[in-house]
C-alpha cells in the first residue's frame, strides 16, 4: 500500500501512483512559479521579480543619491 | 555587473538591474532565475520596454537598449521624468549598427576600474565635506 496525504493505492498500483505523484509534483511546482510563488530561498531574500516602471526606477535612483549607482539593462536569456 | 558588486562590498554602491524582454524566451520567470541575493541590488521587469526605450533616447541608440552597463556618479540627480540622465561612464555589448561606440564595448576590468574610481571620488568628496564642518 502506498499512502500519500489524500490518496492511498494498492501495492500493485504503486508504480502508476509514483508516476502520478511525480507528475502532480512537477505540475504543482510549475503552477506555483507561474503564480509567483517562488522558492523559499528567494522569499527569504525578500526579493521577487516585480514589474518596474521608469518612475519607480527614477525614484529609487534619486533616493540613493550620495552613492555611486550602476544601472544595467539585461535580457534574461 | 554582479562581479563588480562582489568585488566591491561597500554600502556606497547601489545597483539596479532592469530585465528587458528582448528575446523570444524572455519572461519574468526567466529573469527571476538570475536574481541576486545582494541587498544593494534592486531588480525589476521592464514589461513594456518603457525603461529600455528611455535609455535608448539617452544613449542615442538606433536599436533596443539592452546589454548596457551604466555608472552614475554619486551627485547625479535624475530630474527629467521621461529621460534618464547621461551616465558618467557606460559600456555595452551591442552590435555596430546599434549606434553605440564600439570603443565602449564591455571589458569587465575596465568597467570595474571605472566603478572603483567613482567610489574613490565619492569617498574623497565625503571626507572633504566632513573636514569642512
Amino acid at each position: 500500500m502506498l499512502e500519500t496525504g489524500l490518496l492511498s493505492y494498492p501495492a500493485g498500483d504503486c508504480n502508476e501512483a509514483r508516476v502520478a505523484i511525480t507528475k502532480t509534483a512537477f505540475l504543482m511546482s510549475f503552477l506555483a512559479l507561474a503564480l509567483g510563488i517562488y522558492p523559499a530561498s528567494a522569499k527569504e531574500m525578500g526579493k521577487t521579480m516585480d514589474s518596474m516602471t521608469l518612475d519607480q526606477l527614477r525614484s529609487e535612483f534619486n533616493k540613493s543619491e550620495g552613492k555611486t549607482r550602476i544601472i544595467t539593462l539585461l535580457s534574461p536569456t | 555587473m554582479l562581479q563588480t558588486f562582489e568585488k566591491l562590498p561597500t554600502e556606497s554602491l547601489r545597483g539596479f538591474i532592469v530585465w528587458v524582454p528582448v528575446l523570444a524566451h524572455d519572461t519574468p520567470l526567466a529573469a527571476f532565475e538570475h536574481i541576486s541575493s545582494d541587498p544593494r541590488l534592486l531588480e525589476g521587469w521592464d514589461e513594456n520596454r518603457k525603461i529600455s526605450d528611455a535609455f535608448k533616447q539617452t544613449l542615442a541608440l538606433h536599436r533596443i537598449a539592452w546589454d548596457a552597463y551604466m555608472i552614475y556618479a554619486a551627485d547625479v540627480v535624475w530630474n527629467d521624468e521621461k529621460n534618464p540622465p547621461l551616465p558618467t561612464f557606460w559600456m555595452h555589448q551591442l552590435n555596430g549598427d546599434s549606434g553605440a561606440d564600439p570603443a565602449l564595448t564591455l571589458q569587465e576590468d575596465v568597467f570595474f576600474k571605472a566603478a572603483q574610481d567613482q567610489l574613490k571620488v565619492t569617498a574623497h568628496a565625503g571626507q572633504a565635506a566632513q573636514a569642512a564642518r
